[in-house]
């Protein structure tokens, strides 16, 4: 589940980021990652202005609608309604901002511990570098999901937790990078020449480590966004993701299984929306490392 | 290279033992009672307590883990709170099918993302390197669970040409029975392996020696297999070893669905009895089985590369 | 611009689309070759039972061509003529039958091994391994006279050793939640092979209902074996042991040396599947894998009655969803706000609506039972009763933690989902977590919580209403000295006609002043291969229909 992200040939710097903007433009996937991800991100913010209905309004005399149902009255339930008579659309527009924030403080905490831990072990260096490294080994040894079910199971549910969970699962990777980036920055002449002057640390670490780590992270951030959001759905089906009183995609599909066969909807609607938020997400970091690479481009 | 093996030995084992501290710890961190779980609702306070005496709960945590650990080099680590037989006999049932179907999974995704990962980089941003990679990217944004009921659906009821669960007795009967889940569980990580593959062999194409060899004029195919593939392939195999750990990982989700009577099948049901004596097992025995792949794959790689050993 | 978004929706939804098509396709009507039987008689309390035996009956012939040919598959491994498998969700958890930690294991074990009665419905009693037996007037001491040669699966007698041997191991266990089925036995005397003296620490009318649970080992075998001779599973019951593989399935092959008679087409194997999840156990059955999936929702029901080649059947059971709040800590011991929650229940949409079948109750039995008080009617919801009430009480706006368990019904996360936001809108906050059965226990046990939601049997008064179990989980009537007299005398309440009366005054008590609210009974549905060609309860011959009928073991198909 929480595999890190494929290599980064990186460490292009973030200050050539302006000066590219034609390069980003003309990366097909990136654009097209970012405009799933900014419609999504629009779609959560104005879910009370967008959704057709309450979204944890029941009518049960009217559950399992189809699609395009229409009541007198009331406008048309266009993506149907689920076990409970609520309105699928409502919900997925709503889900989506459990799903977002989820991911987003998700990828934060994540983002937040790998950087610390990597950027420590890869500057430090000697022991601290061994121990914080032994550290990311034990963490890789046991499979993500795995960790995930057993620290839910202590904490319980709640959507903090599973951002929680997701965070402790999904550093390794962050700390992976960001140890390679500072390896790579700490034994550049420069970076020698500086401290060889007696520089302190942190006007290396301010001028020089972090922007050379901003690309990287946000390439591997949005790549675990989506895999976030992904394993949101995964715990939902195990029973230990976000709360039911909460809609969130993951919960929507797992809840929605049951009726895959009878009715598709219920299940299958929020699932392509998840897959296509994950896609873009995929996109979008994938696109974005292609546009920061040059070597790949020809 | 024997002082390189055994360094790397050094570090599997404290990754081992960090992990059995881990395993110990987190079920005894858990809000609540462990003997409760063997009850039913109706059970009197009397009987909790027998109960608690009974599997030793009673003592101090320290002894416990000593307890835990010796036990653990013995190969012995308790019996299962819910079934009351030993958690290594019934890994043992339950493992082989795992790597089965994990190896189901591996070998599939290899076969099939290395030629797609190759032409895609090829065809970069045309049509194919589009549809590849939509292909691979949904199967990594697909829900595996959801994926997978879908499948069972359709091969299954509709069409019914393969069975929708379990294990088969019996070779080919076996092996249909992993078609289905060993297509769901391999299919995230084909999805890693085609961008993976794709990106490598982007990279390399890029090299100077790729380069040259095109400047020479070598056909194109030669300096795909002979120069660009070789090269890409390196990382790519590292990656193939440490995966089978991920695979397995993965196998919890696929083998909830398909009641593949498996390890990660045993993970939920353990999780789900609070079954802590499993859990710890489960855990260490994931965390074996991911070390020794990544340690064996380590010496392969150190062994074909020399410059690894010195780092 | 979203070119490929739109392709991998439509991709997606393609898949979808031709699973719910083809999933309803084959929908050429079933004839209705499947004769539906009421079998259990209707018959008094506490009198020996006579019940008419039925069986699983084989068909290999008797199915119509087109059937055959639209089932014609590759892939039926397991349907060698003679054998019915059915699935549910849990695998075998502990083999010890005396142990029984998780419900599934019930039919496991009740197809295997025999007591010396057995349940025969609603809080009746019929013979098993003891042929009759008889009361003394001190009302304490028992006699058990055993049914002669009968063996055990590996060929030995059984003894009036073995039947001591197995129900004091069952009184003596350190776990196990059957325990308390043997709590009340003092002693149990051999009086000469075939008699046993059982005698009791007080007047015992629940007995014969609870002394089945001493399922009866060979005390010789498990000299010889050691302490986890139950591993071999020999035992006395219609269906003898043959292959155990954890996860994967649990095998009986007939014994033909039992001491009942089968029916004529009876199976000659029997084997149960352990699917998790709810889905694919229903695509096992649509895909010829197993032959039986038991409890289902309405919808895959529906579906099994369309399908060629399958049936539903749809069987009366004593299953019932309540929650119960905990009545002893604010705010639940307000009780206007406790009567608030019985008007707060949709009971009519969850029956009607969300689950499609059932009935709504009033109290902790179906409407029919002698043990319902016939004046009492289920509440309805009424949201302005309950926002009277609620500004009546004290509750604060306080957050309830409502939980319930993992599909211990088919519905009843749906239910608990629903009524959560029933009660949001009324101004009755609560979260809902849905939990592992264990992590629900726990819980439970160690008072974590507001509200909880769970399913129970609804006939098995003696044992719901027993002020112990009642202090368990709730904590509250039994703190009442009124209500713990009326519990205690019937406890001891020897006469049935007494009984009864007690019963109905204490349901009478627990509907004025409730802690546990009784949404509804339903039937349980089974989706069903048309292999099989009747599908009954038979007590004492084949238990596949688990529900709370077999798990509450006190019951009768209405």
């Amino acid at each position: 589940m929480m595999q890190s992200a494929p290599p980064l040939s990186s460490e292009r710097t973030a200050r050539s980021l302006p000066r590219n903007l034609k390069r980003f433009l003309g990366e097909r996937s990136l654009l097209l990652g970012a405009a799933v991800l900014i419609t999504v991100g629009l779609m959560a913010l104005a879910a009370p202005l967008v959704s057709p209905h309450d979204p944890n309004a029941m009518k049960p005399s009217e559950r399992l609608s189809e699609p395009g149902f229409s009541p007198e009255g009331v406008p048309p339930y266009v993506f149907g309604t689920d076990f409970l008579g609520r309105d699928v659309l409502s919900r997925i527009i709503y889900g989506a901002r459990v799903s977002l924030v989820v991911g987003l403080f998700a990828v934060l905490g994540a983002g937040s511990i790998g950087v610390v831990v990597g950027a420590v072990a890869g500057y430090y260096g000697k022991w601290v570098d061994e121990v914080l490294m032994r550290l990311v080994d034990m963490g890789l040894a046991v499979p993500g999901l795995l960790l995930a079910l057993v620290i839910v199971m202590l904490l319980g549910a709640g959507m903090w937790n599973v951002v929680l969970v997701l965070s402790a699962t999904g550093w390794l990777g962050f700390a992976r990078v960001t140890r390679g980036v500072t390896l790579s920055v700490k034994e550049r002449d420069f970076i020698l020449a500086a401290r060889s002057y007696g520089a302190a640390d942190s006007r290396i670490i301010t001028r020089h480590l972090i922007p050379n780590l901003i690309a990287p992270i946000i390439v591997l951030g949005s790549q675990q966004l989506g895999v976030f959001i992904y394993a949101e759905s995964s715990l939902s089906f195990l029973g230990l993701g976000v709360p039911l009183d909460t809609p969130t995609w993951g919960s929507m599909i797992a809840q929605g299984r049951s009726y895959l066969d009878t009715s598709w909807w219920v299940s299958t609607l929020p699932g392509i929306v998840l897959t296509i938020t994950v896609l873009g997400a995929f996109y979008f970091g994938d696109g974005l490392r292609d546009a920061l690479d040059p070597r790949l481009r020809r | 290279m024997l002082l390189y093996a055994r360094r790397r030995a050094l570090t599997s084992v404290i990754s081992i033992l960090g992990i059995s501290v881990i395993a110990f710890l987190l079920p005894r961190l858990a809000p609540g009672d462990p003997a409760l779980v063997l009850m039913s609702d109706d059970a009197t306070d009397e009987i909790i307590e027998q109960t608690r005496e009974f599997w030793g709960l009673n003592k101090p945590l320290y002894e416990q883990y000593y307890v835990f650990i010796v036990r653990a080099v013995q190969l012995d680590l308790g019996t299962s709170l819910v079934t009351g037989r030993s958690t290594i006999e019934t890994v043992k049932d339950f493992f082989p099918n795992t790597i089965k179907l994990a190896l189901v999974a591996w070998v599939w995704s290899v076969v099939v993302s290395i030629p797609l990962g190759i032409l895609a980089a090829l065809n970069r941003n045309k049509v194919p390197d589009i549809v590849i990679r939509l292909f691979a990217m949904l199967g990594r944004g697909m829900p595996n669970f959801w994926l997978g009921i879908m499948l069972i659906l359709l091969f299954a009821v509709v069409w019914n040409i393969l069975p929708a669960f379990g294990i088969g007795e019996g070779f080919f009967d076996q092996a249909k029975h992993l078609i289905l889940p060993g297509f769901v569980l391999g299919s995230s990580f084909m999805a890693l392996l085609v961008r993976m593959v794709r990106s490598e062999m982007l990279e390399v194409l890029n090299e100077d020696y790729v380069r040259t060899a095109r400047a020479k004029g070598l056909a194109n195919r030669v300096v795909i297999y002979r120069h660009a593939l070789r090269n890409a392939l390196i990382p790519v195999v590292t990656i193939l070893g440490l995966e089978i750990g991920g695979l397995i990982g993965g196998s919890i989700i696929t083998e909830t669905v398909f009641a593949y009577p498996g390890l990660g099948r045993l993970t939920v049901q353990s999780i789900q009895g609070l079954d802590y004596p499993m859990v710890q097992t489960l855990v260490l025995i994931f965390a074996l089985i991911y070390i020794s792949a990544s340690f064996i794959v380590d010496m392969l790689y150190g062994y074909l590369d020399p410059r690894i050993r010195y780092q | 611009m979203s070119l490929k978004a739109v392709m991998a929706g439509s991709a997606s939804l393609l898949l979808a689309l031709v699973v719910a098509c083809g999933g309803a396709a084959p929908a050429v009507p079933a004839e209705p070759v499947v004769i539906e039987r009421e079998v259990i008689k209707e018959v008094p309390r506490d009198v020996v039972v006579e019940v008419e035996k039925e069986v699983i009956r084989e068909v290999t012939k008797e199915v119509p061509v087109v059937r055959e040919v639209v089932r014609e598959a590759p892939s039926k491994p397991d349907l060698r003529p003679g054998k019915i498998s059915w699935t549910s969700g849990q695998s075998l958890a502990s083999p010890d039958s005396h142990v029984w930690a998780v419900g599934g294991d019930f039919q496991i074990f009740r197809n295997t091994f025999e007591g010396i009665t057995q349940d025969t419905g609603y809080g009746t009693s019929g013979p098993a391994l003891a042929e009759d037996w008889s009361l003394d007037p001190d009302n304490l001491t028992w006699t058990f006279n055993l049914r002669r040669n009968v063996n055990f699966h590996n060929g030995d007698p059984v003894t009036a050793e073995d039947v001591r041997f197995s129900i004091l191991r069952l009184r003596d266990s350190p776990t196990g939640n059957l325990k308390f089925q043997a709590g009340h036995v003092e002693d149990v005397i051999v009086v000469d092979p075939e008699t046993i003296r059982l005698v009791t620490k007080a007047p015992s009318p629940t007995n014969l209902l609870f002394i089945d649970a001493g399922r009866v080992y060979s005390a010789k075998q498990a000299e010889q074996d050691g302490e986890r001779f139950f591993e071999s599973f020999i035992g006395t019951g219609p269906w003898k042991f043959d292959e155990w593989v954890p996860g994967t399935k649990f095998s009986w092959v007939r014994n033909d040396d039992w001491w009942g008679d089968f029916a004529d087409g009876a199976a000659t194997n029997l084997e149960h599947r352990p699917i998790p999840e709810p889905a694919t156990a229903v695509a096992a059955v649509l895909s010829g894998g197993v032959d039986i999936v038991i409890r289902l929702a309405n919808e895959p029901a529906e579906k099994f009655g369309e399908a060629a080649g399958y049936h539903s059947v749809s069987r009366p059971s004593n299953a019932n969803t309540a929650f119960c709040v905990k009545a002893n800590t604010p705010p639940f011991d307000d009780a206007k706000l406790r009567l608030a929650m019985d008007y707060a229940i949709d009971r009519k949409s969850i029956v009607e609506d969300i689950t499609g079948f059932g009935t709504a109750l009033a109290v902790r039995s179906s409407p029919d039972s002698p043990w319902t008080p016939p004046e009492l009617e289920p509440r309805f919801f009424d949201a302005e009763r309950v926002q009277q009430l609620v500004s009546e009480s004290n509750y604060d706006g306080m957050e309830f933690r409502f939980i319930t368990r993992t599909r211990r019904t088919p519905k009843d996360v749906e239910i608990a989902e629903f009524m959560t936001a029933t009660w949001k809108q009324l101004g009755l906050n609560a979260t809902l977590e849905v939990l592992g059965d264990a992590a629900f226990s726990q819980r439970r046990r160690g008072g974590d919580y507001e509200i909880f939601l769970t399913s129970w049997g609804l006939t098995n008064p003696p044992h719901n209403f027993n002020a112990h179990m009642i202090g368990h989980q709730i904590g509250y009537h039994a703190t009442h000295p009124d209500f713990q007299e009326l519990t205690e005398a019937m406890a001891t309440e020897m006469d049935p006609g007494k009984f009864d009366v007690m019963v109905q005054d204490i349901q009478r008590y627990l509907y004025n002043d409730p802690a546990c609210y009784h949404i509804f009974t339903y039937p349980n549905l089974y989706g069903v291969s048309d292999r099989v060609q009747e599908l009954v309860n038979v007590p004492g011959e084949i238990y596949i229909l688990y529900d709370q009928t077999v798990l509450a073991p006190h019951s009768r198909g209405q």
